[in-house]
């Protein structure tokens, strides 16, 4: 059986056909990092490229490998390792949400304390205690998807499938939800997104791939791929007040690096804002600080967003 | 990783979705109209019953087996297709219904879906087994009051077997729509159709088509061990009969098996 450790996924010319129209056309790609995003606009293939991912879907062509095993042949296995939160997520109407994730606990684990799991898991993801044990049909569209991230991490999973999980949140939400998916990877669960929502995306992963018409047209780390577009300009943000260490501590902290900074960095009273060619040696000093975030400067990856996808567009114009 | 995988009981999908199904279908509006549905053929014999008494016949222990019992309850055909309703009602969304509240992409992403599959068959059949035995009781209790006697064993096993095996070929059938065209309408209304079309396959010389042939057949056969004590004639219309009657049922639930493996489950 072959074995691709170095991975967390490994997809190999992952190719679906629906009525002779390929909506997934021959994908490669290798994920490895601990949150991952698949960018693309609606229609591009992000969900069918999911569903093959979770043996939902059938490939037409090729396969892919998750932490090392075959999904063709090891869905079972597989399956045990993986939470996933589809699209316009929907539950059983007439469940209540209690109801709903306590199935999804038992479902995944069989141990007997599902209610007190259930209602860890309720509590995290932010629903409304007076709602837990309503049915689901009296839910807003949040708090199914609150639900359904909640479900999504219920049975501890190595790795979390988060289709479109900000799309129809409002923005204090989606802030919401952003850091409670940002709290799940710092628990060790490799996530991946796919998105269509660009802008709230580059504070959360640390690699993407985006899509167009089936076929992966760029992929990498954010910063390098900013760096490959020529983007120099970077934003570290205070995400969390879990210590003392304030934005003045930490921009002194990098200024007693060497070389990191092209010019003067602006310090705001949350953000530090400056331009720099060495990103990922950044990157690497404040993943230290737990509660900063470092990212190209808000927008940047959907400027190249959109310029890939202008350009894929064009490509087949042409 | 071993730890985690003992604690993990084999059997834990099944026990847990048979619970989460019983818990959610039996205390339902379905319920209630399948325990009245199941209770229409003693309540249609039981106004009609003078059509069953012979004036000069003696109700006796014969006359509850054959008359009222094997002739009205298992072998009448006025009130069946509001009896065969039963498997149909219980198992038109058991599928579907997960594709139309889009439930199912959560549920297929953690479950195994043979699995999922086969314990909502083995569910549904205990499910429908609740009906024909309610059925059964409801009719031996009015009997008993009204006769003071209570069917022969013999006559029962076989007319239980009879219902039985006909009630699992309908919902087989159902289950195969609502697994594979995951439309509970479609689900509903072709095994509805095909119980109310199945006579007119007959008049139509098309009796192959009728699931309903094939049980009449084996019905007669078995009218002959019971009541005259001999053994069953033998020939080629027999064995086609037993093996449609006894086999179709499998055969559906293996296609609908097989099916539901190859489908892309996607909601939207």
């Amino acid at each position: 059986m072959p074995q691709i450790l170095s991975s967390v996924i490994k997809i190999q010319g992952l190719t679906k056909e629906y009525n002779n129209k390929i909506v997934v056309d021959n994908i490669d790609l290798e994920i490895s990092e601990s949150c991952f995003a698949l960018l693309g606009p609606n229609g591009a293939g992000k969900t069918t490229t999911f569903l093959m991912l979770l043996g939902l879907v059938k490939p037409s062509k090729g396969t892919a490998f998750i932490l090392g095993k075959e999904i063709s042949k090891n869905l079972g296995e597989i399956r045990n390792k993986i939470g996933f939160l589809p699209e316009n997520v929907e539950f059983y109407p007439n469940l209540t949400g209690r109801g709903f994730l306590e199935l999804i606990i038992g479902l995944r684990n069989s141990r007997e304390e599902k209610k007190e799991i259930a209602e860890s898991f309720l509590n995290w993801s932010g629903l409304e205690k007076d709602y837990w044990n309503k049915k689901i049909i009296t839910y807003s569209r949040g708090m199914r998807q609150r639900l359904g991230l909640a479900q999504a991490f219920a049975g501890n999973p190595k790795i979390a499938f988060l289709d479109e999980p900000l799309s129809n949140i409002d923005p204090l939400g989606r802030e919401e939800l952003i850091n409670k998916i940002r709290e799940k990877r710092k628990e060790g669960i490799i996530i991946i997104i796919s998105s269509h929502i660009v802008l709230e995306i580059e504070q959360l992963a640390d690699s993407i791939a985006i899509i167009n018409k089936g076929k992966i047209r760029a992929s990498n780390t954010i910063f390098t791929l900013a760096q490959s577009f020529g983007f120099k300009e970077y934003e570290i943000n205070r995400v969390n007040y879990k210590t003392e260490i304030s934005i003045n501590d930490l921009y002194e902290s990098l200024s007693s690096e060497k070389d990191l900074f092209l010019d003067k960095p602006k310090v705001l009273s949350e953000k530090l804002i400056f331009r720099t060619e060495v990103s990922e040696e950044i990157n690497k000093i404040v993943m230290k600080y737990e509660d900063f975030n470092f990212t190209p400067i808000s927008g940047t990856l959907s400027k190249i967003y959109k310029k890939i996808i202008k350009e894929s567009n064009y490509e087949k114009r042409a | 990783m071993k730890k985690e995988h003992n604690i993990r009981s084999k059997l834990n999908y099944e026990k847990v979705l048979f619970s989460f199904h019983f818990k959610k279908r039996f205390i339902s509006i379905r319920t209630l109209v399948c325990m009245i549905l199941s209770i229409t053929p003693t309540f249609y014999i039981l106004i009609n019953i003078q059509a069953f008494i012979d004036p000069n016949t003696a109700i006796d222990q014969n006359f509850l087996d054959g008359a009222i019992f094997w002739s009205g309850f298992i072998g009448q055909k006025t009130m069946v297709s509001f009896f065969r309703m039963i498997p149909v009602i219980i198992a038109v969304d058991i599928i579907s219904g997960e594709f139309s509240n889009k439930t199912a992409m959560i549920l297929y992403s953690t479950v195994p879906r043979n699995r999922v599959l086969l314990t909502k068959i083995i569910f549904l059949i205990s499910y429908m087994l609740f009906f024909v035995l309610f059925s059964f009781i409801s009719f031996g209790i009015v009997f008993l009051f009204k006769f003071n006697l209570i069917v022969s064993i013999n006559f029962l096993i076989t007319g239980f077997s009879l219902i039985f095996i006909d009630f699992t070929f309908i919902l087989s059938l159902t289950v195969i729509f609502s697994a594979l065209n995951r439309n509970t309408i479609i689900s509903f209304l072709i095994p509805l159709l095909y119980i109310n079309v199945e006579p007119i396959f007959v008049s139509l010389e098309m009796e192959l088509l009728s699931y309903s042939y094939y049980k009449e057949n084996i019905y007669y056969s078995l009218e002959r061990i019971l009541f005259i004590g001999k053994s069953i004639i033998i020939d080629g219309n027999i064995i086609l009969s037993l093996i449609v009657f006894f086999s179709a049922p499998i055969i559906i639930f293996l296609i609908t098996f097989y099916g539901f493996k190859q489908l892309d489950i996607r909601t939207n």
